[in-house]
């Protein structure tokens, strides 16, 4: 095992506290079971179409498609709780794969904070680019745009794990030379590539 | 962003390494972090511990934590895309060129 920076354990603490409370269209339960469900187990509060998308998103992404998706809308899915679902199983990805690259075991589930969705509204959000709706043409800085709060959390896990979205000095993906811990921009991108190569994702 | 940051530092990248690893891409440590990044992203523990230690030797314990957050950020950076039906934008397609990797079908 190698020693992980104190910012990065402060991330993933931060993130899953997150995660176990409520969301815009989930309870803490139901976003644990979210996770769960992607990844492997089986999550009965949740509904089936949730589920599969939840372990779709998480072990075969690159195999989406817009058919699959209507498909799951046809069963109920929410374009809303879909968002939410993309954004908590990316999240946890994430985590995970830091945990397990370090030589550590992913964290176990957590026990879910009680209280109610926000059941937040975002409105002036279009089909733009991609399959689901967005404040302005669909990237990586909109996708979200349905659950504001998976948003943020994208935001900060891509601040403390690789730069920030925004910026043009310091740790900002708008500053082509910077350095993080050893690692200069051209690795950093080096790795980025590979990951994307693997998942067969080419944005 | 690799060809970006390459042109901005003045460094000669060939991005085909990104695809290839009997391509030298000119990164400084392309051999240890591909094996790092394919053992990190596919979660083979048996790769995982002889590429950790590699790229320690190779490029000191900080840096090799530091990639491995960066391959775990785009594991997320992919999901959300893939999800959402975000390909390639029409200036981004000829990556697929530059890396000597055909886009998969699905991008047209």
């Amino acid at each position: 095992m190698v020693a992980v920076p104190a910012e990065i354990d402060e991330l993933i603490a931060r993130r899953w506290d997150a995660i176990r409370s409520p969301g815009s269209s989930f309870t803490g339960a139901e976003r644990v079971a979210i996770v769960d469900s992607a990844r492997g187990e089986t999550a009965p509060i949740i509904s089936s179409s949730v589920a599969e998308a939840a372990r779709r998103i998480h072990d075969e992404p690159a195999t989406i498609t817009l058919d699959w998706l209507d498909g799951l809308r046809s069963d109920g899915l929410t374009d809303a709780e879909y968002v939410e679902v993309i954004g908590l199983v990316a999240q946890v990805r994430a985590l995970d794969t830091f945990e397990v690259g370090v030589g550590r075991t992913p964290r176990a589930i957590p026990e879910p904070i009680d209280g109610r969705p926000t059941d937040i509204e975002v409105p002036g959000a279009t089909l733009d680019r991609g399959w689901i709706p967005t404040l302005g043409p669909a990237s990586p800085m909109s996708v979200l745009s349905l659950a504001p709060a998976e948003h943020d959390a994208m935001v900060d896990i891509s601040e403390v794990l690789y730069l920030a979205p925004r910026g043009g000095d310091g740790f900002t993906m708008g500053n082509q030379h910077v350095v993080r811990d050893g690692l200069t921009r051209s690795q950093i991108e080096f790795v980025a590539s590979r990951t994307s190569l693997i998942n067969d994702c080419f944005f | 962003m690799l060809r970006a940051s390459a042109d901005a530092n003045n460094e000669t990248v060939d991005m085909r390494g990104v695809g290839h690893v009997t391509v030298e891409s000119g990164v400084p440590g392309d051999a240890e972090l591909t094996a790092l990044t394919d053992a990190v992203v596919l979660r083979d523990p048996d790769e995982l511990d002889i590429a950790r230690s590699r790229t320690i030797d190779r490029l000191g314990a900080a840096s090799t934590v530091r990639a491995i957050a960066v391959a775990a950020n785009f594991e997320m950076m992919n999901r959300l895309l893939d999800a959402a039906g975000v390909g390639p934008t029409a200036a981004m397609r000829p990556v697929g060129d530059l890396i000597d990797v055909a886009l998969p079908a699905r991008f047209g």
